[in-house]
C-alpha cells in the first residue's frame, strides 16, 4: 500500500466517523431531556475521532522501507483523476443542496441559517469521502502488482 | 493566443461586463432613481448575460490540422481548476456562515437564496479559472503559446 492510498483510507475513515458523528449530534438535537441529552455519548465520539486521527497520520506517515517511492506519474493520474470525481460530486451535491429545500419549503418557504454551516460541512465531508472512494477504486481497477 | 486562452478572455470579459452592468443597473436605480433596495437588486437581471460563456466552445471550435492541448496546457488548466476548486471553498463556507453571523443562528433566509448563493459561486469559479489561465500563460505573450 502506497502513501496515497494509505492517505485515502485515513481520509476515508475520518470522512465516515464525523458523518457517524453528525448523524449522532442530529439525533440529540431532537431527543427528549434538554440540551445537555445525550453530550456523554458526543464525548465518547470525540475521543474516537482524536485517536483515529492520530493513529491515521501516525501510519499515513510511517515508512517500511526508506527506499519506498513516495510518488509517482500513476500516482498523479489517480489523484487528477480523484479530484474530477470529487470536483462533479461537489456540483451534484451544491445543485441537490439548492433545490431541495425549494421542494421541502416550497418557493415562499425559508430555512434556518444554522442549517447553512451544516450544509457546508457535511458538503465537504461527502466530497473528502468520494474522493477518498475514487482513490481506492482506482487502485482496486488497476491490480494490486502494479502499485509504486 | 492558443484555443485556452481564448476562451478563458471570452469568459472574463463576458463575467465583468455581466458584473458592472448590474453594479450600475442597481446603483442607478436606488441612488438616482429612488427604488427600494429589494426592487433595486433586480439590476442583477444582467448577470444572465453570463449564459454566453455558454457559446464560448463554438466561437472557438477545435482546429483539426492543430495541436489543440498538449501536455503544458493540460498542466495549466489542471492548475487553473485547482484554484478555483481553492477557491470555491473560501467562498462557499463564507457564503455559509455570513449570513449565520449576520442573521444570528436562530434567524431564516428564503430558500430562494440558496440557488443564487450557488450561481454567485458559479460564477466566481468561472472568474477565478479564467484568471489563473490567462495569468499562467502570460496575458498574451505570443511566444511559446502553440500560434
Amino acid at each position: 500500500m502506497n502513501k496515497t492510498q494509505k492517505g485515502a483510507w485515513f481520509t476515508l475513515g475520518v470522512a465516515m466517523l464525523l458523518l457517524v458523528f453528525g448523524a449522532i449530534i442530529y439525533a440529540g438535537m431532537f431527543a427528549p431531556g434538554g440540551r445537555t441529552a445525550g453530550i456523554g455519548l458526543v464525548k465518547v465520539w470525540c475521543w474516537v475521532i482524536m485517536v483515529f486521527l492520530a493513529g491515521g497520520v501516525a501510519l499515513v506517515h510511517w515508512r517500511r522501507n526508506p527506499s519506498e517511492v513516495d510518488f509517482d506519474e500513476r500516482d498523479n493520474s489517480v489523484r487528477k483523476n480523484a479530484v474530477l470525481a470529487a470536483f462533479v460530486g461537489l456540483w451534484v451535491l451544491l445543485f441537490a443542496a439548492s433545490i431541495i429545500p425549494s421542494f421541502v419549503a416550497g418557493d415562499e418557504g425559508s430555512i434556518q441559517v444554522c442549517l447553512l454551516p451544516i450544509i457546508n460541512i457535511g458538503v465537504f465531508v461527502v466530497v473528502m469521502l468520494i474522493y477518498s472512494v475514487a482513490i481506492l477504486v482506482q487502485y482496486c481497477l488497476g491490480g494490486e502488482g502494479e502499485q509504486s | 493566443m492558443n484555443r485556452a486562452q481564448k476562451i478563458a478572455r471570452f469568459n472574463l470579459i463576458v463575467i465583468l461586463t455581466a458584473l458592472i452592468l448590474s453594479v450600475t443597473a442597481i446603483g442607478v436605480t436606488y441612488f438616482a432613481v429612488g427604488l427600494s433596495i429589494q426592487r433595486a437588486l433586480g439590476g442583477f437581471g444582467f448577470m444572465g448575460i453570463t449564459g454566453l460563456m455558454g457559446l464560448s466552445p463554438l466561437l472557438y471550435k477545435k482546429e483539426r490540422d492543430k495541436v489543440s492541448l498538449d501536455e503544458r496546457d493540460q498542466l495549466i488548466n489542471y492548475r487553473a481548476v485547482l484554484a478555483a476548486y481553492s477557491v470555491f471553498w473560501l467562498v462557499f463556507t463564507a457564503a455559509c456562515m455570513i449570513p449565520w453571523w449576520i442573521i444570528g443562528p436562530s434567524g431564516s433566509i428564503s430558500v430562494n437564496v440558496l440557488p443564487i448563493m450557488l450561481f454567485g459561486i458559479g460564477i466566481t469559479l468561472m472568474l477565478v479559472h479564467s484568471l489563473v489561465i490567462l495569468v499562467q500563460y502570460g496575458w498574451g505573450i505570443k511566444e511559446k503559446n502553440h500560434e
